[in-house]
């Protein structure tokens, strides 16, 4: 409990909602690409309304070394 | 990196906790191939990481920069590009942040591995949002915990 100055247990609910929210599906992140080309962290949600590309891996369609 | 090594980094990432839209390998055929990951804190908060293979990775501790936001700042506005062992930070690049994550006498190129880090810079990321709403430095958080 030392590590984050926390006094009591409950003052991990943060973290606990964090995790449920994780579980749940409910935190998501992605890669897009910027307007400057940069790539760019943002929620799904975000995103869509961004209309900016998403570079995420799909896996199993992008040989990225050749055979 | 070789293909047998990358088969092996996609394979540990595709089982575990980082999804794939969340990273992708770029520019792999090319001299400067690197991981990008997008990773969000307990807080949501979103960042971008880097993760350098170009300087013969496994073998060599990879650099490992935030490139978004850039830059990063402390508390108080001023700049962590320079190396700084109370905030766990090396010399950035481009104005990029470089975060410290495995030492020359941790690293072992065959136990460790991309996703590793992923953690150890998650693991900074929320060091670095306590010191934003602290000041206290990254090490004052990271005392005592021994990993």
């Amino acid at each position: 409990m030392g590590l984050f100055d926390k006094k009591k247990t409950d003052d991990c609910v943060d973290l606990g909602e964090a995790l449920a929210q994780t579980n749940s599906g409910r935190r998501e992140v992605e890669l897009v690409i910027g307007d400057d080309g940069e790539l760019e962290a943002m929620t799904p949600a975000e995103a869509e309304r961004s209309g900016k590309e998403k570079v995420g891996t799909t896996i199993g369609t992008k040989p990225y070394y050749a055979n | 990196m070789t293909n047998e090594r990358y088969q092996i980094e996609l394979g540990v990432l595709q089982n575990s906790t980082i999804k794939p839209k969340q990273y992708r390998f770029m520019d792999m055929n090319t001299s400067h191939p690197y991981l990008a990951v997008a990773i969000q804190t307990n807080s949501l908060r979103c960042y971008v990481v880097k993760i350098d293979l170009s300087d013969n990775y496994p073998y060599n501790i990879p650099k490992v920069f935030i490139t978004s936001p850039k830059p990063l700042l402390t508390r108080s506005g001023g700049s962590m590009l320079s190396p700084s062992h109370s905030m766990h930070t090396l010399a950035g690049e481009n104005g990029c942040v470089r975060v410290c994550h495995y030492g020359h006498a941790d690293w072992a190129p065959n136990r460790i591995t991309l996703y590793q880090i992923i953690i150890k810079v998650r693991i900074w990321l929320e060091m670095y949002e306590c010191h934003l709403k602290t000041g206290r430095t990254l090490d004052e958080f990271l005392k005592g915990a021994a990993y």
